[in-house]
């Protein structure tokens, strides 16, 4: 009898351990290398929400001479992390991309400007050197905000890693995000009143970045994993407003992990100013891009063609088109 | 071990307290400047060792920086001049990194990396690079299409000086291929093509950071172990970013000069600013309140010094770093100083303390003769010093005391003996005065008032009142010279003489003349007394009198006029022996009254020396509205004492006066003699009697009497009928009287034989009692029955 019962639990364990082997593994791979901007994934890995929400993750990282979007064709991942109007060039460009699922309601985009004698005002960058980086997925919401403020006439130098080409004076303005470059020139010593800052909430304050992005052919299959995927990120960055000093231990652990240098001030920082776009005045997306961030983002796209229903490129897990 | 008793009003604790606190004072004063110089010179010194450190470290970085900045100058300007094929690069690579190398070992490598296709057509990737190895070992590689790349076109150190098109020094980053953090210098070089200039491609010196760090200022700490512990050295780059830091904790990579401001939860704006005006000047000091910076304190000051390619060395110690470094010693030498101050306290406490003991001794001895003990020791001391010198003092003192005390005590048990026969004196002398005033019943229609104040003991004032003979009233005062016994005496000799001169037909100027010649006689003090008689016909009211030298009399009128009687008829008494005094005559009218006085009244004298006057007793006596007596002479008395307001009385004070009337008023009250009125009666007897100055056992004797005299009248006088009973008051004869009249039947209280009170109550025989009572009760009794009434007086005298 007692063998019979200790055939019977090795049995089962053995059954267990073969169906969690064979659990489909999800490579979730960040828009760039170990920051705050990704502290709500880590601290949803540390907290096993994915797990508990079924799905086994992985999370991966960008080098920053790699296209996120290529790793996502060739395969390499299966979701991504990546700008709403970066996806919608993808599509246009003809690869079949939806969103599954938008962490962000804000935008951290900015184009911040040295002034100088003949550069004191938004419309004097007209004629001036501006560092963007070389994707061309970034360059649609730049060139927007240009446009926006009556910016045509400039000429593009490619910035990479960081903002070390506008401290050495190479350009004029810069393109920034609010949580790194901004943070870098603050850090190099300019105030505020030495700079001509341009947001990309002030001129289009309903496009979001960060959202999850996967193939549309994948969706059709995994739709609730990528559901719950994103739902688990959004409780995890709940988790990391509310106990911060431990959420930037995590994103040090992560730096640590891909040798990259970690600064506490920055990343406090780059938290703070992450809580700002994902939930500002303290409300979180419903993880669904919302039509309105899709149409005023799609303004900027300029395309009309089918593949850009809304429904199509933010398809609902339970089919509802809204 | 017994500690000694501290008393804090002790020589000892006074002199260690203010010698301790001029001590202290002076130690903190001293202390002060000292330790201020200390300060300021250890500030200066320790401000010129942060700079020095700032700027030796700034030094040597840049020997390595110039170095390496040459170095690429002279590769670029080569490769500009002399442009060569891809094998000609590689031995003017490796010549250039083993002869840099060789001059700077920090320098490890060198790098020569084209545009796209800059060197190679073909080849998109064209760069060489060069690697000497910690053992110098040269190691080269090429990276080119077919070899694996490094994307170098997008590299801060490729991209930057050919966008710039100048040499940079770049921020450090992290060397894959080196693996190893290093800060490259590189330099465009150019090549001309169709006269169009381009940036060919970079010259790229590498220098690790590791290399720089043994240039670091952390080595010089070490010699100053606490500056060590407590600072911490750093160099920024041109950004601010720190590129080497002997901090080695992990979450503050990346951080900049201005960033270190961020870190803290409430930033102080001021520390910003601070670091931003670190780029004005080559080297200098900040100062910054809250940052992290340092593991021990929020605060701290920053020395730096920039090198050649804006980077700066930073040297950070905390803001109180020297007060931190003084204190504890600071506190050593005030504690040192502290016990030193208590040890010399202590000395001084003991050294007084023995000196003091003596005194001490001295003066419990001396408390002791104080409370009387003559015998008490003295203690002996025997050095020969103020001490010892003192306490011989206190033994003469103590001897001389004794022999004073026992003469004093001798003399005044002689006083206190004089004192008492003094006394005697003074009563002898009082008994020689009248004191009931006039003391004549013959003299009803006079009345007077009398008052001698001695000043002191016996004085030498008199006065006298008498009868002469039945019609002549005697009115005499005196005032003998000197004072004391020998004047009291005199003044009795003259008021025995004058007694004995007197007889019913002697005049007042022979009494005078005469008592002059007695006086004179016995005379060997040459003693002499003022004296003023008169002889006063109390039927006519004419006054006779005689002026011896004495202070004019007053006489205020009835009119309310008031006369001075001036006249004098020789000098006082006893001068001239044969002197023949003479007379004067004035008549007083009923109403005026006579004011004798002695010089002691007009000569009263008060605290300012002043004297009461004698127009102020004549205005007064004008004045009064009560000429009675007794009134008239109470005031005198009273505004002279006013006057004098307590001052010691220098002369006897005597007054006589006396105030001629007519006959006596009389009051009259007539009631049916019935029980029902003797209420009435009484109440008309109280009223009267009252106002004659009697005690109250006294007064109710007298209501006593009445009532038993009217009761008997209403019980007895008329029964079974009924008739009058007139009651009348008057005085007379310095008595106050009551008549008692009624028409009854005749009845001689006075005729029946007094009962014998020694007899038992039941062998006495009934009655009598009531009017034995009224008898003992009053001074004067009389009965007399005329036109068929009975007319029974009563009479009790007024003292003055």
């Amino acid at each position: 009898m007692r063998l019979l019962i200790l055939f019977i639990i090795t049995m089962l364990t053995t059954l267990a351990t073969i169906n969690a082997g064979t659990q489909t593994v999800y490579r979730v791979k960040m828009l760039w290398q170990p920051q705050a901007q990704f502290a709500g994934y880590y601290v949803a890995q540390a907290d096993k929400l994915y797990a508990d929400a079924g799905v086994n993750v992985v999370l991966e990282h960008t080098m920053p001479d790699e296209n996120i979007f290529d790793a996502l064709y060739a395969g390499r991942a299966d979701m991504i992390v990546a700008w709403l109007t970066s996806a919608l060039m993808e599509r246009k460009a003809g690869h079949a991309v939806v969103n599954a699922g938008q962490i962000a309601q804000r935008a951290a985009l900015s184009i911040v400007a040295r002034r100088a004698d003949d550069l004191q005002k938004p419309s004097d960058i007209n004629g001036k050197r501006v560092g963007i980086w070389p994707s061309e997925s970034f360059h649609v919401p730049v060139d927007a905000l240009l446009h926006y403020h009556a910016i045509t006439n400039y000429t593009v130098l490619p910035i990479f890693t960081s903002a070390d080409l506008f401290l050495y004076g190479g350009v004029d303005a810069i393109s920034s995000m609010a949580y790194n470059e901004s943070y870098c020139i603050h850090g190099a010593g300019f105030d505020r009143d030495q700079l001509i800052i341009l947001t990309l909430n002030d001129a289009f304050p309903h496009i979001p970045e960060d959202g999850l992005y996967c193939m549309e052919s994948r969706h059709a299959t995994d739709a609730h994993a990528f559901d719950a995927i994103a739902r688990a990120t959004l409780e995890g960055w709940r988790r990391a407003f509310k106990n911060k000093p431990r959420t930037l231990q995590l994103v040090k652990a992560e730096c640590k992990k891909a040798n990259i240098p970690f600064n506490i001030a920055h990343h406090r920082w780059m938290l703070n100013r992450m809580e700002q776009i994902i939930a500002p005045n303290g409300l979180f997306s419903d993880g669904r891009l919302s039509r309105a961030a899709f149409d005023e983002a799609m303004r900027i796209i300029g395309d009309t063609s089918k593949a850009f229903h809304y429904e199509r490129f933010a398809p609902s897990t339970k089919g509802d088109a809204q | 071990m017994k500690w000694p008793t501290i008393r804090f009003h002790s020589l000892p604790f006074k002199l260690s307290l203010y010698i301790s606190l001029t001590l202290l004072g002076v130690s903190i004063l001293g202390l002060s400047f000292i330790g201020w110089r200390w300060f300021t010179d250890m500030s200066a010194a320790l401000n010129f060792r942060g700079h020095v450190l700032a700027q030796e470290t700034a030094h040597k970085l840049d020997a390595v920086f110039v170095q390496a900045q040459q170095a690429a100058h002279l590769l670029a300007n080569a490769l500009e001049q002399h442009p060569c094929s891809r094998e000609g690069l590689a031995d003017r690579l490796k010549m250039t990194a083993l002869t840099v190398n060789a001059q700077c070992p920090e320098i490890c490598a060198v790098v020569i990396a084209y545009q796209p296709y800059g060197l190679d057509p073909n080849e998109k990737y064209n760069a060489q690079f060069a690697h000497i190895d910690k053992n110098g070992t040269y190691i080269p590689s090429t990276w080119s299409d077919s070899s694996s790349a490094v994307n170098y076109f997008i590299l801060d150190w490729f991209v930057i000086p050919t966008t710039l098109d100048r040499p940079v020094w770049t921020i450090p980053f992290w060397a894959h291929t080196q693996q190893q953090t290093i800060v490259a210098y590189s330099i465009p070089f150019h090549k001309t093509v169709n006269g169009v200039r381009t940036v060919a491609g970079v010259v790229t010196i590498d220098i690790p950071i590791r290399a720089l760090e043994a240039h670091m200022p952390a080595a010089q700490f070490e010699k100053d172990t606490n500056l060590a512990k407590s600072g911490t050295a750093f160099i920024c780059n041109q950004f601010g970013q720190i590129v080497i830091h002997d901090d080695t904790r992990d979450d503050t990579n990346g951080r900049t000069l201005y960033t270190l401001c961020d870190e803290v939860d409430t930033p102080d704006p001021a520390d910003r600013r601070s670091a931003q005006s670190i780029s004005h000047a080559p080297y200098g000091k900040i100062r910054l309140n809250n940052t992290l910076l340092l593991k021990t304190t929020r605060a701290s000051e920053l020395f730096y010094a920039h090198c050649v390619n804006d980077w700066t060395v930073c040297i950070a110690i905390p803001a109180n770093w020297l007060q931190k470094m003084l204190t504890p010693i600071a506190i050593r030498f005030g504690a040192g100083c502290i016990l030193v101050i208590i040890f010399i306290i202590a000395i001084i406490f003991t050294i007084t303390k023995r000196v003091n003991q003596p005194l001490i001794t001295l003066a419990n001895a001396t408390r002791n003769i104080g409370r009387g003990d003559f015998t008490s020791v003295i203690p002996e001391v025997t050095s020969d010093d103020e001490i010892g010198n003192l306490s011989a003092s206190f033994h003469h003192m103590q001897h001389a005391l004794t022999d004073y005390i026992t003469r004093l005590k001798s003399t005044v048990a002689a006083k206190e003996r004089a004192e008492g026969e003094l006394n005697v004196a003074k009563m002898i002398q009082h008994d020689i005065l009248p004191k009931i005033l006039p003391p004549f019943i013959e003299c009803p229609n006079v009345e007077g008032s009398a008052d001698l104040i001695a000043a002191r003991g016996v004085g030498g004032d008199m006065y006298d009142v008498f009868l002469v003979n039945p019609d002549t009233l005697a009115l005499i005062i005196g005032d003998v010279s000197g004072k004391g016994v020998p004047a009291a005496l005199f003044m009795a000799v003259t008021e025995t003489l004058q007694r004995s001169l007197c007889h019913a037909d002697i005049h007042v100027d022979v009494l005078a003349t005469q008592l002059n010649r007695m006086l004179s006689a016995q005379n060997a003090a040459s003693m002499f007394v003022t004296y003023w008689a008169g002889f006063l016909n109390i039927r006519t009211g004419t006054l006779t009198y005689t002026n011896a030298g004495h202070n004019p009399p007053l006489i205020r009128r009835a009119t309310g006029e008031l006369d001075e009687i001036s006249a004098r008829h020789g000098p006082p008494l006893a001068i001239l022996e044969n002197h023949t005094y003479r007379a004067s005559t004035l008549t007083m009218a009923p109403g005026d009254v006579l004011v004798l006085y002695t010089d002691g009244v007009t000569e009263a004298t008060n605290a300012n020396e002043t004297l009461y006057g004698f127009e102020p007793l004549k205005a007064l006596v004008k004045n009064a509205p009560d000429t009675t007596p007794a009134t008239l002479l109470r005031a005198i008395e009273a505004d002279v004492a006013r006057f004098t307001d307590g001052f010691e009385q220098s002369d006897d004070i005597t007054l006589l006066l006396l105030k001629y009337i007519t006959e006596p008023s009389r009051e009259t009250l007539t009631v049916a003699a019935t029980d029902e009125n003797l209420a009435t009666v009484m109440a008309f007897a109280e009223k009267h009697l009252s106002t004659c100055g009697f005690s109250t056992g006294i007064l109710n004797k007298l209501l006593v009497s009445v009532e038993e005299i009217y009761v008997n009248i209403a019980h007895y006088a008329y029964a079974p009928a009924t008739g009058d009973a007139t009651i009348t008051y008057w005085k007379e004869a310095g008595q106050a009287r009551l008549m008692f009249t009624d028409s009854g039947v005749a009845y001689n209280p006075l005729a029946r034989t007094d009962p014998d009170i020694t007899l038992n109550v039941t062998e006495r025989p009934i009655g009598g009692l009531g009017i034995l009572l009224v008898k003992k009760s009053v001074d004067f009794i009389d009965y007399r029955r005329e036109s068929e009434c009975n007319m029974l007086t009563i009479g009790k005298t007024i003292d003055f």
